[in-house]
């Protein structure tokens, strides 16, 4: 309780229960301007269709760039992330990455 | 000399409590029911139950960049209901939770809208006077109503979900779902089936569909009482058909009697529910769960409910009267979430 000037009680302090996303203190990669000549990673989320929808994308993309190589990788649990090491492999090899949540 | 606080959160002025519950409602700081206002001094009544400092993190779920400190989880229990001798109940949970193997992001992001079936084992249970009696799952104990509901505002309020719960329906037990087992029988208790000792004080969190009643009033004989249960855990629809999950199983006092009477114990009952909690592959396909024409093979072909006996998660409680039971599927498959249970520290100056 906070005590006013003349010392009786005025109020109450209460305490916010609320934790926002901590700054993980990493930047985006520099943003691409073009994709020929590229090399693209897939993340599959390894849920139903989701290997149909990033193949329809993937196409599509192949329609109108010509990229360098493609690397496909499938998440072994839809729950839980990649390791830090194909993580780290995905970040050396790949210029961009195309990711996405299929059901 | 005024001590400098080492509560970080910031403070909120509010002329009275009564204006402070209706405040927390406006921001979306509540599950719906109102909210016990948390003020520093009962942090600090919190804090002296764990050995912990106030910025200690807890556990993370990094899909979201959020981290539960000592001193959020602290606030958002005081606001459950919880009293300081829960706390290392909750300290405990929410270690589960965010334990790797439970998978948090997942469960708590589905559409599934999966609840925190939390089941507390060992000393504390009755030191803090839970329930694992009459009424079960229904309202009216502080201890099991409020700790079940902390986890949901520690989601609420530090995990997330405002942004990230998709869930179509939900189900009650996201409001709570916090019980003790009644470790008055001769069975072996879920934590000493998971290799604590007896008199450790554990609990254990499983991410899971709303309890679904089973009950068998008739049968006397045990084998007949568990096959009604393993029609109802072998239910088209379910997550657990997959058979990869773990499936929750709450076994009345009258239901355990017949059991126990008749040779069997949890082990037991776990690989009589493994072999019979399964059906054909043709069924599935039948329903449209799985396409494709039906072939001779998948009729003999078995579809699981869970992986090995041991992934029947299986506890004894309720009332001495009635023969309900209760099946509580899981979600999706273990090796994306997992039930964890942890041991409860209890420092010397808590419970």
């Amino acid at each position: 309780m906070k005590p006013s000037k003349e010392g009786i009680m005025m109020s109450y302090l209460f305490l916010d229960p609320t934790d926002g996303p901590k700054d993980s203190g990493e930047v985006l990669a520099p943003r691409l301007t073009e994709l020929d000549g590229k090399v693209l990673g897939v993340i599959d989320n390894s849920k139903q269709n989701a290997d149909f929808i990033l193949q329809y994308v993937t196409e599509k993309l192949q329609s109108k760039y010509t990229f360098k190589n493609i690397i496909y990788k499938k998440k072994s649990s839809l729950s839980q992330a990649l390791s830090d090491e194909e993580v780290e492999a995905l970040a050396k090899e790949c210029d961009v990455i195309l990711a996405g949540v299929g059901d | 000399m005024i001590p400098i606080s080492h509560i970080s959160s910031n403070r909120i002025e509010i002329n009275n409590p009564l204006e402070a519950i209706e405040t927390y409602y406006q921001k979306g700081w509540t599950d719906g029911l109102p909210v016990v206002p948390p003020t520093e001094e009962k942090v600090e009544a919190f804090l002296q139950t764990v050995n912990l400092e106030s910025d200690f993190a807890l556990g993370a779920i990094p899909e979201r960049n959020r981290v539960f400190t000592v001193e959020k989880v602290a606030i958002n229990a005081i606001m459950a209901g919880c009293l300081p001798e829960y706390f290392p109940v909750v300290i405990a949970a929410v270690q589960a939770i965010t334990d790797p193997a439970f998978g948090l992001h997942g469960p708590t992001a589905s559409t599934a809208g999966t609840a925190f079936f939390v089941v507390v084992n060992g000393p504390i249970a009755n030191k803090i006077g839970m329930n694992s009696g009459q009424n079960l799952l229904g309202p009216g104990n502080r201890a099991n109503a409020t700790i079940g509901r902390a986890l949901r505002l520690v989601m609420m309020n530090i995990g997330g979900s405002g942004e990230f719960d998709r869930s179509t329906l939900g189900n009650p037990g996201k409001y709570s779902f916090c019980i003790a087992e009644d470790e008055t029988t001769e069975w072996m208790p879920l934590h000493v089936q998971r290799g604590f000792r007896q008199e450790d004080s554990v609990v254990t969190v499983f991410a899971a569909e709303a309890p679904n009643q089973v009950h068998n009033h008739s049968a006397l004989d045990a084998e007949r009482l568990l096959l009604t249960i393993a029609d109802r855990m072998r239910a088209l629809g379910s997550m657990n058909l997959g058979g990869h999950q773990e499936y929750g199983l709450i076994i009345c006092k009258e239901h355990y009697n017949t059991l126990q009477q008749q040779g069997f114990d949890k082990a037991r009952v776990q690989q009589f529910l493994f072999e019979q909690a399964r059906r054909p592959v043709a069924d599935l396909k039948r329903f449209g769960m799985i396409e494709g024409e039906i072939t001779s093979k998948d009729e003999e072909k078995e579809a699981l409910v869970v992986p090995s006996p041991e992934h029947i998660l299986l506890v004894v409680g309720g009332g001495e009267a009635g023969r309900f039971s209760a099946c509580i599927p899981g979600w999706y498959a273990s090796h994306a979430c997992q039930s964890v249970s942890k041991k409860i520290d209890v420092s010397p100056g808590g419970s």
